[in-house]
Parts: C-alpha cells; structure tokens; sequence
C-alpha cells in the first residue's frame, strides 16, 4: 500500500517536472532578448558564434525531449534498467545545473531588479526541484526507494 | 529491419568522437580567444553549453554500449529515445549543411565530412531502431 502511495506520488512529481521543463523551454526564448545575447555574439566572429547558438539549439532539445518524456510518468518509473538510466542521466543533468548556478556563473555583471531576483530564484528553485524529483526516479527504478 | 547491437557499438564510439571533436575544435578555432570580446557571463554560458554537449555525447554513448538490446526492444521509452536521437542528429546534419557558414565549412573540410558522416549514420540508425518492430 505504502509503495503504491510512493508510486503515484513520484508519478505526479516526474508529470509535474515535465510541465515545469517545458515551462523552461517555453520561458528560456525570452533569454537571449532580456540578457542582450543577440548584441554580445554579434560581436563574435561568425564561427563562434554560429556554434554559440547551434550549442544553445541543442541544449533547449534537451530540456524540451526531458519535458516531453515526463510527461508519461509510467515510462521512466517501470523499474527497467533504461528506465534507471535515463532517470539516473536527467538527475545528473540537473543537479550539474545547480552546481553550475552557484559555484561557477559570475553574477557581477548580470541584470538588477527584483523581477531578475524572483526569476533567478524561480529557476533555481525548479533546478533543485527537477534534481530532486529525477534523484528520486533513479532511486526508485534501482529498488532503493520503495518495495522492488 | 532492427539495427543489430554492432551498429549500436559504431555509434557508441561515433558520439565519443564527435565528443572529443568537440574539445579539439576549441583549441583549434580558438574559441576562447574570440570570447573574450563578449561578457563574462556570455562566455560562461558558452563554456557550459559545450560542457553540457559533451556530457549529453558521453551519456548517448553509454545509453549504445550498455543498452543497445533495450534500444530496439519496441517499449515506448525505447521508442522515444531513439526518435529523439534520430530527430537530434537529423536536425543536426541539416545545422551542418545550411546553417554553417560554407567558407568556413570548405576551410575545414575534414571536421565538415566527419560530422556530416558521423551524424548521417547516428541519425539512420537510430531512425531505424526507432521505426523497428521488437522482435
């Protein structure tokens, strides 16, 4: 009974991180606009900037593909070994992302205001969440977590 | 036709290469160079997306030497792994071919056949896989 509370549980929280992904996805096209990212690469020579932006084409697939996935909750928690895989790659992805966020971006040129602040503390708060959720997932499809 | 588990391996070490591809190419086209006319936090970001790409390229290849069997077994997750990669590395021949600039692939033309190749097979056979019945 437990498990199956866990289950549905983990269930909603990998359909919720989905939407939350694809709310990255759709809120991440407004960046390059808000930071001045067109301005600052055209100052790059065409080739770096050419990959600058097929590099950030490719990251947004991602985080659309992970969006898109979670929301079948029941593919990524049937406790196959893909399954822990692909759990297990998503977390590791996100908990990165977090890492990356506090301990590697230089902030002392970024935006003030309290509308950056609230958005940074959005994004940074749905980072841990997704770590959290996909930390979880892995757990749970290795047996760790719950009855196997 | 279901992609056997060899043609998993060749693209196990196809994204190992075109991972590594990716670091040689900093050095070679002095990316960090030409970076220092942009912010700081613009080159972060560029950093982190190549980071990021050789991370997603490792993980691709341990998804092709460990799971190959899995790949073509016809479960939905299978299914959409493989057509997002075959989707992936489509997208990404098209990139190479009308997005690149052609001076730029014509002076560099061995980086420019080896993508286009790498990401041609990636993308069939993971076209392949994801179009297989299971067995």
């Amino acid at each position: 009974m437990a498990d199956m509370d866990l289950a549905d549980t983990l269930s909603t929280a990998v359909l919720l991180a989905g939407i939350g992904q694809l709310a990255l996805v759709v809120a991440s096209l407004a960046i390059p606009r808000v930071l001045g990212w067109r301005d600052d690469t055209a100052k790059l020579r065409p080739l770096t900037r050419q990959v600058f932006w097929t590099y950030a084409a490719y990251i947004w697939c991602t985080n659309l593909s992970f969006g898109l996935v979670s929301l079948r909750p029941a593919w990524l928690l049937d406790r196959s070994p893909l399954a822990a895989a692909v759990t297990g790659f998503i977390a590791a992805y996100w908990v990165g992302r977090v890492a990356i966020q506090f301990f590697y971006f230089d902030r002392s040129d970024a935006p003030e205001g309290l509308a950056v602040r609230l958005a940074e503390a959005a994004l940074v708060g749905l980072f841990v969440f997704l770590s959290a959720v996909y930390g979880a997932a892995v757990l749970f499809n290795l047996g760790a977590l719950g009855a196997a | 036709m279901t992609p056997p588990p060899p043609l998993f391996y060749l693209a196990g070490v196809l994204h190992l290469v075109v991972a590594s591809a990716n670091l040689v190419a900093f050095g070679k086209f002095r990316y960090l160079e030409h970076l220092r006319a942009v912010p700081l936090v613009v080159r972060q970001v560029f950093l982190v997306q190549n980071g990021y790409l050789v991370f997603i390229q490792v993980g691709f290849a341990l998804l092709c030497f460990g799971f190959a069997d899995e790949l073509v077994s016809g479960r939905p997750l299978s299914v959409a792994l493989t057509g997002f990669l075959a989707v992936f590395w489509g997208s990404r021949v098209l990139f190479q071919l009308v997005y690149y600039d052609r001076a730029l692939r014509r002076a560099n033309r061995g980086f420019d056949v080896l993508f286009v190749a790498a990401d041609s097979y990636l993308c069939a056979v993971y076209a392949l896989a994801a179009l297989a019945t299971p067995p």
